[in-house]
């Protein structure tokens, strides 16, 4: 078996009444792995993990977990299991029943089923005795969460889907749930597959992410790489928070490129091997990398603008600056400037060469993600 | 305070008034006369007895058509569950709205229909020499005349017939309420497509059919004019023998005893089966 991947998917191709959503869709995962499918809403993310998960089968490709192919093989046969993003607890049987229900259809005896139960109970952080004969809508969000965790975990499954498990819980339970997810699936060290459209979750739980657009992956890589060096602009755009600046390269030299943008702004950037003179280009800055001050900084790439707006956001603080004819939109702590920033106040900006991204070409996504 | 809390209870008074005015004003009275003495001449005299209960509750007759009305009621709905269940599960599943609305027509027409229509329909298909005689004989299945009508058999065809539409309705909504990724959350646990349905979709839309049945019950225990064409008289069945106590025999007291002893029956019935489904099956509803 070629490079030991637990999971293969081959050249799937699957759409709904003419609709393509994967064509030639390739993804392949190693045992134990925590992968995250993130991308916009129809970018095909659910797809994937219904084909998965057995829910629906593709017109094309294969689909491999371990040595055997499930391509046609009905979910029930697969031994996946999945946490559903409404939880999906059976509301008419109790928190036992629920957790045992895959273990009964196993046959397993009684007293198996009772101490499986317990254990799994106990490892997403619920009391046995407390909860076994509650009903799901005694429960709250968070609890009915940890139910659904235990009740795909206890059967033992060959792979964990997940499909966006936090998305209806309150921000602070969901950073929780985020964690002990991670510690759960790391103590078991099984692999799973993590759908969501929260670029935070994915960033903070994966071991990689894949990102999906348009039935795509746009980039798979660790969210480190993701983050800090996407491959395309819409990765850049979809992850963090970016400021994109269209221009033209005016001059080549020994070390660096001169990049032109609205006839006035002259940027200092790395060489790349795409660049050529007067060709397009799209430089790239994370909103949190441009360094700002009140007063004049010494180095390369620094330029007075006048400050456009402001957002005070607690520690931290958002200023959208204008240096000629372009906006640049900064995040940075609060206590960084002097005082709160006044509009038209002048300001200076500094766009350091190696916090700099250069993507041939121009920008062409929906620039209201950013 | 408690002027503000119940001032919804304002829109239900219509209907209260209406019920008090319509329904509970004659059920007493018809509790009065229940306990009159029957005269052939004054139809009744002011005098109480227990003479028409006794009757009611001893003589064969009446005894026989209390066990008919209930066996037939128990059947038809048994048969309307069992018929009407496929349809309902498969209008709650199916996406095509075309299919939908056709299916969903060919369902309510029998009710958008006078069921002295429908009824008298069936009387025309299985009377001892009609249309299904002649089909069958046709093909050489039969010999003698066709025994549907005049029995049970037909009754119970008619009032079926007439009451899948209530139950189908009922049904659908239950079934389009269930969460369709219950039944996936069953599937990738390892149930198979029946194992799911029998532990997921059938115990959640019990209370459905559970509705739906007391109306069908209620309905079939009550129907007058289906048993009344399709048993003609020969088939005994309460409402038939309120009817001709009250309307031919001028038998009101009678009548009166009858028809209390059918709703008494019933409430106590619908009242215990309610009481022990609520309690028994649905726990872990959000009562």
């Amino acid at each position: 078996m070629e490079e030991n991947f637990h999971i293969r998917m081959i050249n799937i191709s699957k759409s709904f009444d003419k609709n393509k959503v994967l064509e030639n869709f390739n993804l392949n995962i190693k045992k134990g792995e925590f992968i995250t499918i993130l991308g916009p809403s129809g970018c095909g993310k659910t797809t994937t993990l219904n084909l998965l998960a057995g829910f629906i089968f593709s017109e094309k490709g294969e689909i491999w977990i371990g040595d055997n192919e499930v391509s046609n093989i009905p979910s029930h046969k697969r031994g996946a299991s999945m946490v559903f993003q409404n939880y999906a607890l059976f509301p008419h049987m109790t928190v036992y029943d629920n957790v045992a229900f895959g273990l009964k259809i196993r046959k397993l005896s009684k007293n198996i089923i009772v101490k499986k139960v317990d254990e799994l109970l106990t490892l997403v952080g619920l009391e046995f005795i407390k909860y076994k004969d509650r009903y799901p809508h005694q429960l709250s969000g968070g609890e009915q969460q940890r139910i659904s965790l235990a009740r795909a975990l206890v059967i033992d499954p060959e792979i964990l889907l997940l499909d966006e498990p936090l998305s209806n819980l309150d921000a602070k339970l969901r950073n929780n749930m985020r964690v002990e997810i991670k510690n759960i699936q790391e103590k078991l060290g099984i692999t799973t597959i993590y759908v969501t459209h929260d670029q935070e979750e994915a960033l903070a739980l994966s071991d990689r992410i894949a990102l999906l657009n348009n039935g795509e992956i746009e980039q798979i890589a660790t969210p480190k790489q993701i983050y800090n060096s996407p491959n395309s602009k819409f990765v850049a755009d979809f992850i963090g928070h970016s400021n994109f600046i269209i221009g033209k390269i005016s001059e080549i030299l020994q070390d660096k490129a001169i990049i032109k943008i609205f006839d006035n702004l002259d940027i200092h950037t790395d060489l790349s091997s795409f660049m050529k003179k007067n060709k397009q280009v799209t430089l790239i800055i994370r909103d949190e990398n441009i360094v700002i001050s009140n007063n004049k900084i010494i180095g390369e790439n620094v330029f007075e603008g006048e400050v456009d707006s402001s957002l005070y956001l607690g520690p931290f603080q958002r200023i959208y600056v204008r240096v000629g004819e372009v906006t640049l939109t900064v995040y940075c702590k609060a206590e960084q400037l002097r005082k709160t920033p006044i509009k038209g106040e002048s300001i200076f900006v500094q766009l350091e060469r190696n916090q700099l991204m250069i993507l041939p070409g121009e920008l062409d996504i929906d620039s209201s993600q950013t | 305070m408690t002027l503000r809390k119940h001032r919804w209870a304002f829109l239900a008074l219509p209907n209260i008034l209406l019920l008090m005015l319509f329904f509970i004003w004659p059920l007493l009275y018809i509790l009065l006369y229940s306990i009159y003495t029957y005269d052939p001449f004054q139809i009744f005299i002011r005098k109480f007895t227990w003479e028409n209960y006794v009757k009611v509750l001893t003589n064969d007759l009446y005894v026989n058509a209390i066990f008919n009305t209930f066996q037939l009621a128990i059947i038809v709905t048994f048969f309307v569950i069992i018929m009407a269940y496929p349809v309902a599960y498969y209008l709650a599943r199916t996406k095509s709205k075309t299919e939908d609305t056709i299916i969903s027509f060919m369902i309510l027409a029998p009710v958008l229909i006078s069921v002295v229509t429908t009824s008298f329909s069936w009387v025309i298909l299985l009377s001892p020499f009609g249309t299904l005689y002649r089909i069958l004989n046709a093909l050489n299945l039969i010999d003698g005349p066709l025994r549907i009508m005049f029995t049970k058999t037909g009754i119970i065809i008619g009032l079926t017939y007439g009451q899948i539409a209530y139950m189908v309705m009922t049904l659908r909504s239950a079934l389009s309420n269930i969460d369709w990724s219950l039944i996936k959350a069953a599937k990738v646990l390892g149930a198979s497509p029946a194992r799911a349905f029998y532990e997921i979709t059938l115990p959640l839309s019990l209370p459905g059919v559970f509705f739906g049945a007391i109306v069908t019950f209620s309905l079939s225990l009550s129907s007058f004019v289906t048993p009344y064409l399709l048993g003609s008289r020969l088939v005994k069945v309460m409402s038939i023998f309120i009817y001709d106590n009250i309307v031919s025999v001028y038998n009101w007291p009678l009548g009166s005893a009858t028809a209390t002893v059918l709703f008494i029956i019933t409430t106590i019935l619908l009242g215990l089966i309610t009481y022990i489904f609520e309690k028994r099956l649905f726990g872990w509803l959000k009562y």
